[in-house]
């Protein structure tokens, strides 16, 4: 498995970063990507809706990994708020163009 | 019954066509023939499987019972294999035999 | 993190697995239990067991719930079904109380005195809430998306996936057979685990990712449901009037349908002007979980609404819970999906055992963090085992006149498994309190069987005479439990010397 030597020792304020970002970051991400999502399909919103919170586990999931993959607890962050705040960003507008 | 008979000789032939397990129960290396012919008959073996578990059970259950059918087969065969090679082996021989015969569980 | 993505990988695995391995391993075992709730709930209610399949008389229930609930806002009606031979009523009144259930014979409509028990619901429970209501649901739903991450960075650290396929190698260093025992189980099983992990996420959708309710449902996901299934939701109008024959309204509900049986019935304002009657399909023979509906007027027996369920993402989502929910009748998948469930309990165990026997391989000394995680393992593990064979001895022993017996039940599974990890704890030799509890395991479970021969009479000797499989099933297979933890348990007696000779030979072996 992992046996190697050499292997850096992990400050617990690094893993406790990443596993934060996993945790929330992660989270904060696939639910204003899911939001997103459901606004832009072109199908009637119940569909839309479940189309988007179906596939959320799935980006979930890429979150948590790249949360722990990424070179820097910093890179993690960033590579997860980055997208999501993104994603809010594009969906507000919409939200409120589409939602009477 | 067939299913299984499939199944199982499905991943015994490609369990077979690596090499080290083929030198576990042969006591000697397979020829690339060799190799080659039980990687064709072992996947033609699955697809086997697969279609039977459609025919009897349709398209929707047909695969999921697959699925399910060649993990637990597959496990039967994993944890056989290193105690009695032979026996495995012959496990796949009698189960042939018994779908053969239209024997069912 | 790490000099490289798989290392990284490793890491999360790793870590992630050991963290929350206890809590996945408890999430499997008790949904592979749920596999067979019902027949569970069956074996666990003897009382239930003289009924012999028969028509249904719908007109008895009715008349019932009218005797006994004339001034209840909500009937329900669930029609028996050969893995549920009963018939039961439910009742609600107009003030939100408790609901209230009983159980009828089905021919007759008399109702039948049955011991109380949550039966095979108790593991359902335990499954998805951990009977922590809404927190439970929540660290259920963490667990699985830790679940999805371990399977996901097991397939990338598992390098030789496809040359190590089939390798099982017990006869090599602990560390390397429990290692391969991990892979095969986990590898040879993928499909199932990773499909059922995802669908069980997929069901509860609505509680963990709600972005597109708050969006276009006001946040309240009724809202979206009410669409959905184009519930027809008439108010209370005060006005008393008869209510149709129900058991008519049950036979023109199943022309709509091609074919199928009806699940159950619902009356909303039973006796009122606006009486609504749906009649629900039992979606038992197709693997989308989607229960087609008729909805009548109470009073005069029109169809309001016949709905059936479309929509490409609708179909999509019911046959993924349909995956999970496994209420399609079909006996060979049952079994293949509750020995599915049992070897990935048993991948999430092996898991678990092999960060302790790494540890305890390469360093040692350091033995109070691997302590810790043993006793947490032979807690969990072993405990569990140890507990749910005594909730089934519970079931049989205690008294049927308890009051609130349902819950004596579920109090003497915790309390053993307390006990188990108390004995966990405190016991100084780990190999010795691996083999104490999977012995208590198995002797409870291969007991089971004689203890049913004595407290009642659906014992072996009668059922297997009359070929009743779903009793007997629960009997054979606890013996069969019994039997291979008793194996389990010889075998770590064997393996606890070994372990100390393998040390250097592990040391020796260039890792995985």
């Amino acid at each position: 498995m992992g046996n190697v030597n050499g292997r850096k020792k992990h400050p617990w304020q690094d893993v406790a970063s990443r596993v934060a970002a996993a945790a929330l970051g992660g989270y904060g991400l696939t639910y204003s990507f899911t939001t997103f999502l459901t606004l832009i399909l072109p199908l009637p919103r119940s569909e839309a809706v479940l189309a988007a919170a179906m596939c959320s586990f799935i980006l979930y999931t890429g979150a948590i990994l790249w949360a722990f993959a990424a070179s820097s607890s910093r890179q993690a962050w960033m590579g997860l708020l980055v997208p999501a705040v993104g994603c809010c960003v594009v969906a507000v507008p919409l939200a409120l163009a589409v939602v009477p | 019954m067939m299913e299984i008979a499939l199944c199982y000789n499905g991943l015994l032939a490609l369990c077979l066509a690596m090499p080290k397990h083929y030198r576990q129960l042969f006591g000697r290396s397979s020829s690339d023939h060799v190799r080659w012919a039980l990687k064709i008959a072992g996947w033609s073996a699955m697809a086997g499987s697969l279609l039977s578990a459609i025919a009897s059970n349709g398209w929707s259950f047909g695969p999921v019972e697959w699925i399910g059918m060649t993990g637990v087969t597959g496990l039967v065969l994993i944890f056989l294999w290193p105690f009695q090679p032979q026996a495995a082996a012959i496990l796949g021989a009698l189960a042939v035999i018994a779908a053969a015969t239209g024997v069912t569980i | 993190m790490k000099d490289s993505f798989t290392q990284s990988m490793d890491w999360l695995h790793t870590w992630g697995g050991l963290v929350f391995g206890w809590l996945l391993f408890v999430i499997f075992l008790t949904g592979t239990l749920t596999v067979f709730d019902k027949e569970i709930t069956y074996w666990m209610q003897p009382e239930l067991h003289r009924l012999t399949p028969s028509p249904v008389n719908i007109q008895a229930a009715a008349d019932q719930l009218a005797r006994l609930a004339p001034a209840a806002d909500d009937w329900w009606i669930e029609l028996p079904h050969f893995r549920t031979p009963e018939l039961t009523i439910s009742w609600q009144d107009l003030d939100q109380g408790q609901q209230e259930q009983r159980k009828l014979d089905p021919a007759t409509g008399e109702i039948m005195t049955v011991r109380g028990t949550r039966g095979g619901e108790f593991f359902y429970r335990f499954h998805y809430q951990l009977h922590l209501d809404r927190l439970g649901t929540w660290v259920v739903g963490a667990a699985a998306m830790v679940m999805l991450a371990a399977l996901a960075t097991g397939i990338v650290i598992h390098h030789r996936i496809f040359k190590d396929f089939f390798a099982f190698r017990p006869q090599a260093s602990l560390q390397r057979s429990w290692l391969d025992a991990h892979n095969a189980t986990g590898v040879l099983m993928l499909p199932f685990h990773v499909v059922i992990t995802f669908t069980g996420l997929v069901i509860f959708w609505m509680i963990y990712m709600p972005g597109g309710v708050d969006v276009f449902y006001e946040g309240e996901f009724g809202n979206m449901l009410a669409e959905v299934e184009q519930r027809v939701d008439r108010k209370r109008t005060g006005t008393p009037a008869s209510l149709a024959s129900l058991a008519a309204l049950e036979q023109r509900a199943k022309i709509q349908w091609n074919g199928g049986v009806t699940e159950w019935i619902q009356v909303r304002h039973p006796g009122d002007l606006h009486a609504t009657v749906d009649v629900v399909r039992r979606a038992d023979d197709r693997l989308a979980l989607i229960s087609d509906r008729v909805t009548f007027d109470g009073t005069t027996g029109d169809v309001l609404k016949v709905w059936k369920g479309e929509g490409p993402a609708f179909l999509t989502y019911s046959v993924l819970i349909g995956l999970h929910y496994l209420w399609f009748d079909h006996a060979t998948i049952r079994w293949l999906y509750f020995f599915m469930g049992l070897t990935g309990s048993v991948m999430i165990a092996t898991g678990s055992l092999l960060w302790v026997i790494k540890r305890r391989e390469s360093h040692t000394s350091n033995h109070s963090e691997y302590r810790i995680v043993e006793s947490l393992n032979i807690a969990v593990v072993a405990g569990l085992l140890v507990a749910v064979a005594a909730f089934f001895w519970s079931n049989r022993l205690w008294p049927s006149d308890v009051p609130g017996r349902a819950v004596w039940e579920m109090r003497t599974f915790f309390l053993v498994w307390c006990l188990c990890a108390v004995h966990a704890c405190l016991r100084r030799d780990c190999s010795k309190a691996w083999k104490e509890q999977l012995v208590a395991a198995a002797a409870l479970f291969a007991l089971l069987p004689l203890l049913n021969l004595v407290t009642t009479d659906s014992h072996l000797f009668v059922t297997l005479a009359v070929c009743d499989w779903r009793l007997a099933g629960v009997d054979l297979t606890c013996l069969a439990v019994g039997g291979s933890l008793f194996g389990a348990a010889w075998r770590i007696g064997r393996q606890a010397v070994p372990a100390q000779q393998s040390i250097s030979s592990s040391i020796v072996e260039a890792g995985p």
